[in-house]
C-alpha cells in the first residue's frame, strides 16, 4: 500500500514536469523563430530510421488481429464481419496503441538517449554558454519533428496493417480478399479515419514530449542516461495507455455529437 | 565514385550486421542460460540473488501494469462493444468476443510491452553501464562468470515475474472488461460469466501463460546481449538501451503472431 501510494506521488510528479516542460516548450516554440532546416532534417531522418521497423509491426499487429477475431467469429459463423471488425479496430483502436509502443522504443529511447547524452557530457550546458536557447536550438526543432514524424509513421502503419491483414485473412484464414474489403465500409467511414488521426496526433505528442524531458533533465553518467531512456520509454508507454482511454472518450462524444447534428439537419 | 558507393553502403551495412551479430550473441546466450540453469538446478548457488530479483522486477512493475492493463480493458470493452452494436443490432456477444480478446491477447501483449519498456530497458542500462566502466571484466577477472552472476538471476526472475503479471494483468483486464459490461451494457455479473465459460476454457489460460513465460525468456536475453556488447561511454549505454527496447518489441510482436498463429492450430 505504501508502495503504491509513492508510486502514485512520484507519478503525480512526473506529470507535473512533463506539463511544465510542454508549456516551455510551446512558449519558446511561439516566441522565437523557428528553425524550419533543422525540424526538416529531424523529421527526414526520425521518418527513415524507423520506417522498415513501423511497416514490419503493423504487418503483424494486423496479423495478429485477423487470428483473434477469427478465432471468435467462426463460432458465430459471422466471418463476414472479419474485414470491417478488424480494419475498423486496427484503426480506432489497437493499431494506434502497439505501432505507439514500438516509437516509444524507437524515436522516444533514441531521441532521450541523445539529448541525455548531451546533458551528461556538458553539450547542453556549452549552448547555454554560448548565449544560445537550448530549448530553441535542440528541443523545439526534435519536439515538432517526433510529433510530425509519428503522425506519418503512424498512418504508414496502418495502412500497412489493412492491407497486410487483407493478406493474412486469405492465407491463414481462408477468407476471400474480395469479401473481407468489401465488408470494410459497414464498419468504418469518415469518423473513424479522423479518430485514428486524432489517436495518431496525440500519442506522437507523447513520444515527442516525454523523451525531450527524460533526456533534458537526465544526471549522472552513462547510468544516468541509462536510466533516463528507461523511464522515457516506461513512460511514454504509461501516458499512451491513459491517453487512449482518454481520446477514445473524446472521440465517442464527437462522433455522437456529430450523429445528432446530422439528424438535427436532415 | 565506387569507393564512395561501397563506402555509403558501409555506413547502410554496419548498423544491420552490428544489429545482426547482437541477435547471434543472443542465441548464444540463451544456450549458455539453459546451461546454467541445469548447473544451478543440480548445484544452486544463487537462490537469494534470483528472489530479489524477483521481487524488485515483479513488485516493481506491478502497478504500472494493473492501471495500464485495466485502462486497456475499459477502452477495448468499450470498443467492441460498439462495434457488435454496430454489426448486429445486439449486445449479446460481448462477453464471448471481450472475454476470449482478453485472455488471449490484451492481456498478454500489453503487460509484456511495458516489461519490456520497464524491465528490459533498465537491465540493459544496468549491465550496459557495468560493462563501459569495466565492472564487468573486473568480474572475469575475479574468475566469475558473468553470465551466471549477472544474466542467470535476472532471466529467471523475469521469467517468473512474466507469468505472475501475465496472470494479474489478465485478471485486471477481465475486471475492467465485466464492469463496462455491467455498468454500460446491462449484464449482470452472473449473466456474464455464464456466457463467458462457453468461450474461454483452460486452452486460454495455457495460451495466456505460455505466450507470458516466452515473452518473459525474450525481454532478459535481447537485454543482457545488447547490455554486455553496449560500446563507449554514456552515449553507447543510450544507443544500446534504445536497440534492445525496439529489438525487443519487434521480437515480442512476431513471436505474438507466431504463437497466436501456433495456438488457433494446436488448441
Amino acid at each position: 500500500m505504501t508502495a503504491l501510494g509513492s508510486w502514485f506521488i512520484s507519478a503525480l510528479e512526473e506529470l507535473g514536469g512533463v506539463t511544465r516542460f510542454f508549456i516551455l516548450i510551446l512558449r519558446t516554440a511561439f516566441r522565437t523563430r523557428g528553425n524550419l532546416s533543422r525540424t526538416c532534417e529531424q523529421i527526414v531522418s526520425v521518418t527513415l530510421r524507423s520506417l522498415p521497423t513501423v511497416m514490419f509491426a503493423g504487418l503483424f499487429v494486423g496479423a495478429i488481429l485477423v487470428l483473434q477475431y477469427n478465432l471468435v467469429l467462426e463460432r458465430y459463423d459471422a466471418q463476414s464481419l472479419l474485414g470491417g471488425l478488424n480494419t475498423s479496430s486496427v484503426l480506432r483502436e489497437i493499431g494506434p496503441l502497439i505501432i505507439s509502443f514500438l516509437l516509444a522504443g524507437k524515436i522516444g529511447a533514441y531521441t532521450a538517449a541523445e539529448l541525455g547524452t548531451m546533458r551528461v557530457t556538458e553539450q547542453i550546458d556549452a549552448i547555454e554558454c554560448l548565449g544560445t536557447n537550448p530549448i530553441q536550438y535542440l528541443i523545439v526543432p526534435r519536439f515538432v519533428g517526433i510529433v510530425i514524424s509519428s503522425v506519418l509513421l503512424l498512418i504508414l502503419g496502418l495502412m500497412v496493417s489493412i492491407g497486410g491483414s487483407m493478406w493474412v485473412a486469405q492465407t491463414l484464414c481462408g477468407i476471400n480478399m474480395l469479401q473481407y474489403a468489401t465488408s470494410i465500409p459497414q464498419f468504418t467511414d469518415g469518423t473513424t479515419i479522423a479518430g485514428g488521426m486524432f489517436k495518431s496526433l496525440c500519442y506522437g505528442t507523447i513520444v515527442g514530449l516525454v523523451s525531450c524531458y527524460k533526456g533534458y533533465t537526465a544526471t549522472g553518467g552513462a547510468r544516468g542516461v541509462g536510466r533516463a531512456v528507461t523511464m522515457a520509454a516506461v513512460l511514454t508507454n504509461f501516458y499512451i495507455i491513459i491517453a487512449n482511454f482518454f481520446s477514445s472518450m473524446a472521440i465517442d462524444i464527437a462522433t455522437e455529437t456529430i450523429r445528432l447534428i446530422g439528424e438535427k439537419f436532415r | 565514385m565506387t569507393t564512395q558507393l561501397v563506402a555509403a553502403l558501409e555506413a547502410l551495412g554496419s548498423p544491420i550486421s552490428e544489429q545482426l551479430a547482437t541477435l547471434r550473441y543472443s542465441f548464444v546466450l540463451f544456450f549458455e542460460l539453459i546451461a546454467e540453469s541445469f548447473r544451478q538446478l543440480l548445484r544452486p548457488s544463487r537462490a537469494p540473488e534470483v528472489i530479489q530479483q524477483i521481487v524488485s522486477i515483479g513488485i516493481g512493475s506491478l502497478p504500472i501494469i494493473t492501471v495500464s492493463t485495466a485502462f486497456a480493458g475499459f477502452v477495448v470493452t468499450n470498443e467492441i462493444a460498439w462495434h457488435m452494436d454496430r454489426a448486429l443490432h445486439s449486445v449479446t456477444m460481448i462477453p464471448g468476443l471481450t472475454g476470449q480478446f482478453v485472455l488471449r491477447e490484451l492481456g498478454i501483449a500489453v503487460p509484456a510491452l511495458l516489461l519490456v519498456a520497464k524491465v528490459g530497458a533498465s537491465i540493459t542500462a544496468e549491465v550496459g553501464s557495468m560493462k563501459v566502466t569495466e565492472q564487468i571484466d573486473a568480474l572475469k577477472l575475479l574468475g566469475i562468470e558473468p553470465v551466471g552472476y549477472l544474466v542467470y538471476p535476472r532471466f529467471v526472475a523475469t521469467v517468473v515475474a512474466s507469468a505472475c503479471l501475465t496472470l494479474i494483468a489478465s485478471a485486471m483486464t477481465l475486471a475492467a472488461a465485466i464492469s463496462v459490461a455491467c455498468t454500460r451494457f446491462g449484464f449482470s455479473l452472473l449473466e456474464y460469466l455464464n456466457a463467458l465459460r462457453h468461450f474461454v476454457t483452460y486452452r486460454d489460460l495455457v495460451c495466456a501463460l505460455t505466450k507470458g513465460i516466452v515473452f518473459g525468456a525474450v525481454i532478459p536475453i535481447i537485454s543482457c546481449a545488447y547490455g554486455f556488447r553496449c560500446k563507449g561511454g554514456a552515449e553507447g549505454v543510450g544507443t544500446a538501451t534504445t536497440n534492445s527496447v525496439v529489438t525487443s518489441t519487434v521480437a515480442i510482436i512476431l513471436l505474438d503472431f507466431i504463437l497466436t498463429f501456433l495456438f488457433t492450430r494446436v488448441l
